[in-house]
């Protein structure tokens, strides 16, 4: 009995050693070609990959496509893990670029995917997919442009502003010079339900506070090294002279003169004053009707769901005018204003001199990459060709339309934006009359000179092609710190000192610097 | 800390002989810490001499081993083949032939290049086309594999040459050898212990060891979001991440060294004032509430009790997730003060000190049950003739639980004290569910993702996880589990229940 029991137990130890083995050697799943793109997408995609498929079954080789939803965001996460064993053809934001291009898992357009990118696309957002250059001082495109409609711009019920000073009778909208502060009067104006009505944008958030700092002349360039990796970046967000960095940012020189804004101050100052302004009073006060909020612990995109549903309690006791959001709002926003609903540019930001600035929009795109590093087109050139065919094809007129018809999505393809359909969306041609802005800059300096480089000639945005290394939490961190050094309980003064908010931004420049390695 | 007489401590009043005792208990701690030291020479002798043990028999079969013995260390089983141990000697050549082969496409490739960690870059042909060169990490992985196998062949080496002069010997005595069938039944009996473990060794040797070498050794190299395989080449920099991050200066690549090291030894201090907070303040509040449960006049106590265990019984994750709701800005604990007509307060995205302050309180509530229950067991089994007797001398209730209760509760609860302690220095869940690490207020002096709550625990997560800087995460860990050992170890060895096991009855 008891060698029985001994047999067996060595038995069992064997058996479980055996399956383990086999589970291993289960885990290679054969010829698999991933896709990865949004799981709200993943109908459509499966539909484009089986004709795609059926099309090509020679050159497949008997591979066979499978799609895994990773979100636009989470492109870099999961293809970290291993670009070996990751997509072969996948999309992701414009802000990762960087990163996956330092992960392999980018292949630059040549040749003719090149002239098919660049033939069939908004130029712009064919500009956004350039990273860095190659040995011959070429521009290195790595990617296919997909969606252009990454951007802000304002959402209003027309209900709340119908009949007061910011409205205009004749188009039945906003006027289009209109500021934080002219919105907040003209709640009160309104009074009635409105007179608790909320305005809100994410002075905690990073992508949207940037847009203050680019309305006022603002910047930031990167250089990169051979391999893609960045190698130095630098910004002109307090100070319009970089020099100063080797010295550290510690103690900013007061002979400079920061009052009188001085040309070195200029960007920081106005900014700073801008800032400021969206959210409080002449007096310095921070007025009623600004609800704070950003990506995180303040959620924007929650707040905006439940001061506008006429279900909620905060909607009774203090709806929501106007909100600052994107595209994704589109069609909760439609559902809870009903005919109210309206979208338009951006507002007037304003100094505390009465000088006005558009407010500029952080411009993001959706790119689709070719990963070759993947197991498909490490086999051959060819392979990584048909590749490049497939995310060519995904690009395509048709997938456009049926990625619009499903979540709104705004193209980058030239032959859909033309569309009737797309171009009469009220969300979309807010976010087109925004980038079409002819924006003037501060007029007491040149910012060619200053720079080096234009920033987009003007129009009402900056390209988001890539962002320093340290570029979103700095910023952050500004417009959060603004708000609480200058909010209610917390308040420490009602206009801060002319050297702590230059301390502010001192740190906030030389975060997002490094210096070239 | 002078030594003082038993006379002398008597005759101190109440105040100073607790105090005496707390300060005897931490200047003891030095004392603790050179023992230790002290004791690690003796110890790796000891070491050594077991190693050196497993040679003492080579050395004779080489020196006193015939011809076949000899042989054996070139053609393992040849000492078995000619005394007619074929399966033996079968098993022997067999493994011989697998290793030289492991080796020889496997082994020896990526050993040769845990020098550099691989010099070949990844290529780019002009149609965009990748040649993939060297991958340190498949090189420092497989490196690690290669290691251990090598060892565990070492092993088997000496044993067949072992194997070999006992035959020769046993031989020349007996003139027959251990058969396979007596091999198995030994395995079956009483070396069955090797056959039952050598499973979970392989398993454990794999899937523990290796990586665990692994992850150390990371800490030695600049394997960080810039030098990603399979497209880039990470190498080894020696101690530069550790210097970079306990004194700020780096010699090498890290160029945020400064700031490596200003948060490193931010968080450890928050992690530290954190895990005593939590530890002391679920104490207090479960032993007050375990005696007011306990207490004879109290009714209704298994309802009581019941509603402790109620909140254990909810899985903390969830418990936590739906906390951290309730106190957003615009969450209950917030409506309720607007109905209240007071202004909204920002519990957990406001203030360092706030968040800080409620993170510990919700602590309390998730931790306290534990410790309640802990202590209830404890004081229904303090024997009821203790009290009696007091009660006889005419002790007060106050008395009493100094001089019966708490010390009884200390003695027992000790060990666990201290695991609670490690536990708190570690606890991701608390602090990551409820704040994520950050109150909202940006401190532009941490270094990456860094917030101001974060322990270090949970800023190792986001290292590895949100900025793919694996060297200074790797470096993290290895101070973590000196923290944590420092604790457990030597405060482990200075407590009563220890130190006096015997007086526990």
């Amino acid at each position: 009995m008891k060698k029985t029991l001994k047999i067996m137990c060595v038995v069992l130890a064997i058996a479980l050693m055996a399956g383990v083995i086999c589970a291993l050697a289960a885990c290679d799943s054969g010829k698999v070609i991933m896709v990865w793109g949004p799981s709200d997408h993943k109908d459509l995609y499966l539909d484009a990959l089986k004709k795609f498929e059926k099309s090509h079954k020679d050159q497949l080789d008997g591979y066979h496509f499978e799609y895994a939803g990773s979100g636009d965001s989470g492109a870099y996460s999961a293809m970290n893990r291993d670009p070996t064993t990751g997509a072969g053809v996948y999309t992701f934001a414009n802000d990762q670029m960087a990163n996956l291009k330092n992960l392999g898992a980018l292949a630059p357009l040549r040749g003719e995917n090149l002239q098919w990118s660049i033939d069939n696309n908004d130029p712009a957002a064919v500009n956004a997919t350039i990273l860095g250059e190659d040995a011959n001082g070429d521009p290195t495109y790595v990617a296919y442009p997909l969606q252009a409609d990454n951007g802000y711009y304002m959402y209003y019920n027309k209900a709340a502003f119908r009949g007061t000073a910011v409205w205009n009778d004749e188009t039945d909208s906003l006027k289009d010079d209109y500021t934080f502060r002219d919105l907040y009067a003209a709640l009160d104006q309104k009074g009635g339900d409105w007179a608790n009505g909320l305005v809100t944008w994410a002075l905690g958030d990073s992508w949207y506070v940037s847009g203050v700092f680019f309305a006022v002349g603002g910047n930031y360039s990167i250089t990169y090294n051979d391999k893609g990796q960045q190698s130095s970046s630098s910004c002109w967000f307090s100070y319009t002279d970089n020099l100063d960095n080797t010295k550290g940012w510690g103690a900013p020189s007061d002979t400079l003169g920061w009052d009188s804004k001085s040309a070195n101050y200029t960007v920081g100052r106005d900014a700073y004053e801008c800032l400021k302004n969206t959210f409080t009073n002449v007096d310095g006060t921070v007025n009623k009707h600004y609800l704070y909020s950003d990506g995180d612990k303040d959620p924007l995109n929650d707040y905006i769901d439940d001061y506008t549903d006429p279900n909620s309690a905060n909607h009774t006791k203090s709806p929501m005018a106007a909100a600052i959001c994107g595209t994704w709002k589109a069609k909760i926003l439609q559902t809870n204003w009903g005919d109210d609903y309206g979208a338009t540019i951006l507002p007037m930001l304003e100094t505390d001199d009465g000088e006005h600035f558009r407010m500029k929009n952080f411009r993001g795109y959706k790119h689709m990459g070719v990963n070759p590093m993947c197991e498909f087109a490490q086999i051959s050139e060819e392979n990584l060709q048909l590749l490049h065919e497939l995310a060519q094809y995904l690009c395509s007129e048709e997938l456009c339309l049926a990625r619009f018809h499903s979540t709104g999505a705004g193209p980058a393809l030239n032959a859909a934006l033309a569309n009737d359909e797309i171009k009469n969306d009220p969300a979309i041609s807010a976010l087109n009359r925004q980038y079409n802005l002819q924006c003037v800059y501060p007029t007491n300096y040149s910012v060619e000179a200053l720079r080096g480089k234009p920033i987009d000639n003007g129009l009402g945005f900056r390209d988001q092609d890539s962002v320093p290394a340290n570029y979103w939490t700095p910023i952050q961190n500004f417009g959060n710190t603004l708000f609480k050094e200058l909010n209610g309980d917390t308040q420490k003064e009602r206009f801060l000192s002319d050297n702590s908010i230059k301390q502010y931004l001192a740190e906030l420049q030389s975060e997002i610097y490094t210096a070239a390695q | 800390m002078r030594q003082i007489s038993s006379l002398e401590y008597l005759s101190m009043s109440r105040v100073t002989r607790a105090w005496y005792k707390f300060l005897s208990f931490f200047a003891g701690i030095p004392r603790a810490i050179g023992k230790f030291f002290r004791s690690l020479p003796s110890k790796f002798a000891a070491l050594g001499r077991k190693i050196g043990d497993m040679f003492v028999g080579v050395w004779d079969a080489i020196r006193y081993g015939n011809w076949k013995t000899r042989l054996s260390l070139l053609f393992w089983g040849t000492g078995c083949f000619a005394y007619r141990q074929i399966g033996r000697g079968i098993i022997y050549l067999l493994y011989e032939i697998l290793f030289v082969l492991f080796m020889a496409f496997f082994g020896a490739e990526y050993l040769g290049k845990l020098g550099t960690l691989g010099t070949v870059e990844t290529q780019e042909l002009p149609s965009g086309f990748k040649i993939v060169g060297d991958n340190s990490f498949a090189i420092l992985l497989y490196s690690m594999l290669t290691i251990v196998v090598i060892v565990f062949t070492a092993v088997v080496m000496l044993k067949s040459l072992k194997d070999a002069y006992n035959n020769q010997l046993g031989y020349s005595i007996a003139q027959r050898a251990a058969t396979m069938k007596d091999d198995v039944g030994q395995l079956l009996n009483h070396k069955f212990h090797l056959t039952i473990l050598a499973l979970p060794s392989l398993t454990l040797a794999l899937f523990t060891i290796v990586p665990l070498m692994f992850m150390i050794l990371v800490a030695f190299t600049n394997f960080n979001r810039n030098t990603l395989p399979p497209e880039h080449l990470f190498s080894w920099v020696g101690f530069d991440n550790f210097t970079a991050v306990l004194t700020g200066q780096a010699k090498g690549l890290s160029q945020n060294a400064a700031k490596w090291s200003y948060t490193f030894w931010t968080i450890l201090l928050w992690t530290l004032e954190w895990a005593v907070l939590a530890t002391v303040s679920n104490l207090i509040l479960g032993m007050i509430l375990a005696l007011v449960i306990n207490k004879k006049s109290i009714k209704l106590k298994k309802f009581w009790r019941t509603c402790l265990v109620t909140v254990v019984a909810v899985p903390q994750f969830i418990s936590l997730l739906l906390v951290s709701k309730m106190f957003l800005s615009n969450g209950v604990m917030n409506t309720i003060l607007g109905y209240l007509g007071l202004e909204p307060v920002r519990w957990m995205n406001g203030s360092t000190n706030l968040t800080k302050a409620m993170v510990v309180i919700v602590n309390l509530w998730v931790g306290v049950p534990h410790t309640v229950l802990t202590c209830t067991g404890i004081l229904m089994n303090i024997p009821d003739d203790l009290y009696e007797a007091a009660k006889i001398d005419g002790a007060n209730p106050v008395k009493m639980f100094t001089k019966i209760t708490f010390p009884y509760m200390m003695f027992v609860l000790g060990p666990s004290l201290i695991t609670t302690f490690v536990g708190n220095i570690n606890n991701f869940n608390i602090i990551f569910l409820l704040t994520g690490g950050s109150s909202g207020i940006p401190n532009a002096k941490l270094a990456s993702s860094a917030g101001d709550v974060d322990l270090l625990i949970t800023w190792l997560y986001k290292l590895t996880v949100n900025d793919s800087q694996y060297d200074i995460a790797s470096v993290i860990g290895i101070l973590i589990f000196i923290v944590v050992a420092f604790f457990s170890l030597v405060v482990y060895s200075r407590i009563g229940s220890v130190k006096n096991e015997e007086d526990f009855q």
